[in-house]
């Protein structure tokens, strides 16, 4: 079963990435790609390396080898921030809002940062529409209209993680990495979150790492199991549900 | 964020009371009061630029005397080469106009604020503190060696600057001149905090990461706010070397620097206008425990450190709680 894809097809291609927490070896020769109008799964046993694969890609850790590809580009290098900005952005499995501001500003400020205008001095961000009313339809296709004017501090943790999805989509990204968006979202919450990703789908390359089973068999065209740090299978739901090794390593104890 | 009624209220007493102090002060026969109460206003200035930093930023800069002794520098060594009639540079013999100096004073803080800015603010929490002070110890051995203007005895002005070439000696006039400053500043820093720009500074602030990844790297945005911050306090130091008519190297020592974070801390921090009532609540403080002991300070300190431990958010803090 071949792991990459040949260069050209992807938007989005990893290649080869290791990354070395001193003794440990948690990225071992990965390589993934995502394509635009693909769910591509990631999934793993805990402490697989999901979360490091995916800040490498999100530029917030370096691999100490492999590429990154965006567009044909070479963006090993670039840091998140500047990757953010060319639209590969990412979600945190720890939830990351800005607690002090409020749901609707969280969510200007990732509409903010789209814009790119940062040195405005004199105007009020507050009364911004071009940034309130782009900042109220995202609200809206999360399901967190009501909640606008709460502090993102007071939210339950469910609505906390879909105001991160909220974040993230403001800033119009063409690849978005999730890292276990449904984890602690309740089944409603989940539900509303899988159908908007399908409906976003055509549009984005998306990188999925999720421990729900049910969501990633719906949602994703493709899936890839990593053990201790190495890519163990990949392929399309089906070859890796019937994957013999997937079923030992990992998929036994989600009892399938 | 919506400020409850009664800490605008209290707000708008406070700003009027300072507006009456001139009158208040001669109606009294306590003209000394007016000079006294422009040190208050002055500090309060750099306290307010301090505030943008480390309130909005969490850049606690342990460093800012060395923008107020640069301001207060640049104002002092101008007006000594005007009234000799020396050379400065370049057959320049200085300038005893504050429509020159003033703004001069504030391009050389912001200028070294650029430069510590730009080493201190790629680190954060106690390497930034101590980057800070450093810079500011720096300058103040550098004005203790400049022996040509007074070293460590400090240099004693001729007189005040000229603004727009009217006299400022008036105490009154140099008051309002103060208080029209701090105003303007409040206001052009309450609009900066509201703005995009305010924006990314408040995120930077609350997370980092998840900023960058939004895709906003702060560093340059943080960096042109401690600009700001500095250029500021190098206008309240040079506000300061015309109220007192002297500068010395004192001015750039780390018990400056402390001043600052004590009234930003005594008087709210995050709040601009918090500064405020914390450099008038440290002066009546001195004031009266001058009056009560000589051994003030000793009862000072411990009492502020109390403050800063029990009373989080300052006086500023105190008044929106009560009113919420
Ligand atoms: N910064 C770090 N320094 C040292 N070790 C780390 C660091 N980050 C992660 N690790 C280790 O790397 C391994 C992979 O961790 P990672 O968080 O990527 O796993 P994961 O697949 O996301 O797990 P989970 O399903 O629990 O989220 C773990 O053993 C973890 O302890
Ligand atoms: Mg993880």
């Amino acid at each position: 079963m071949s792991c990459t894809r040949a260069n050209g097809g992807a938007i989005f291609e990893a290649r080869g990435l290791h990354k070395r927490f001193g003794g440990l070896h948690a990225t071992r020769d990965l390589s993934l790609s995502v394509e635009v109008g693909q769910v591509h799964a990631l999934i793993g046993p805990n402490g697989a390396g999901k979360t490091t694969a995916l800040a490498q890609l999100a530029g917030q850790l370096r691999p100490d080898a492999g590429t990154i590809w965006y567009r044909g580009r070479d963006i090993t290098a670039l840091p998140m921030a500047a990757r953010a900005a060319r639209g590969i952005v990412r979600t945190f499995q720890i939830t990351a809002v800005f607690e002090e501001f409020s749901v609707r500003d969280n969510v200007a400020l990732a509409v903010q940062s789209r814009a790119r205008h940062h040195f405005a001095f004199w105007r009020p961000a507050a009364k911004d529409r071009r940034l309130t009313e782009p900042a109220e339809r995202v609200l809206e296709q999360v399901g967190l209209t009501a909640l606008a004017n709460l502090r993102a501090g007071d939210l339950s943790h469910g609505q906390k993680r879909q105001l991160e999805i909220a974040m993230a989509l403001a800033t119009e990204p063409t690849v978005l990495l999730l890292d276990e968006p449904m984890a602690g979202m309740s089944r409603a919450e989940s539900e509303t979150l899988s159908t908007l990703l399908e409906r976003i789908k055509p549009a984005h390359a998306i990188l999925l790492v999720e421990h729900d089973m049910d969501v990633v068999f719906r949602l994703a065209d493709r899936v890839s199991v990593l053990v201790v740090g190495a890519l163990l299978a990949s392929g399309s739901p089906q070859e890796v549900r019937a994957d013999a090794r997937v079923r030992a390593a990992y998929l036994d104890e989600e009892a399938l | 964020m919506p400020k409850p009624p009664r800490a605008r209220f209290a707000t708008v007493m406070l700003l009027l009371l300072l507006a009456l102090i001139p009158p208040l002060a001669v109606l009294t026969e306590n003209p000394f009061l007016v000079t006294m109460f422009s040190r208050a206003l002055i500090f309060a200035l750099a306290a307010v630029a301090l505030d943008l930093v480390m309130g909005y930023g969490r850049m606690v800069s342990f460093g800012h005397a060395a923008f107020f002794a640069l301001g207060a520098y640049t104002v002092g060594i101008l007006s000594t080469h005007a009234m000799q009639d020396l050379p400065l540079a370049f057959g320049w013999t200085g300038s005893n106009e504050a429509l020159l100096a003033w703004p001069l004073a504030m391009l050389i803080s912001g200028l070294y604020a650029l430069l510590v800015g730009l080493i201190s603010l790629r680190t954060s929490g106690v390497y930034f503190i101590m980057i800070t002070l450093a810079f500011a110890q720096l300058i103040y051995f550098i004005v203790i060696s400049l022996s040509q203007y007074g070293g460590q005895d400090g240099l004693a002005l001729w007189g005040r600057n000229t603004l727009a070439g009217v006299a400022l000696e008036d105490p009154i006039s140099f008051y309002y001149a103060c208080f029209g400053l701090l105003l303007a500043v409040l206001y052009l820093l309450r609009r900066l905090v509201g703005s995009r720009f305010g924006r990314v500074i408040e995120a930077s602030r609350q997370n980092d990461v998840r900023l960058r990844a939004l895709g906003i790297d702060p560093f340059r945005y943080r960096l042109t706010a401690f600009v700001i911050s500095g250029a500021l306090t190098g206008l309240a130091g040079a506000l300061l070397a015309n109220n007192s008519e002297f500068v010395d190297p004192t001015l750039a020592s780390w018990m400056q620097s402390g001043n600052f974070l004590v009234i930003v801390l005594l008087g709210g921090i995050g709040s601009l206008i918090g500064p405020v009532y914390g450099a008038l609540a440290l002066l009546l403080m001195e004031e009266l425990l001058i009056a009560l002991t000589e051994h003030w300070q000793i009862i000072l300190g411990p009492l502020l450190i109390l403050v800063a431990l029990f009373f989080r958010g300052g006086i500023y803090g105190a008044l929106r709680r009560s009113s919420g």
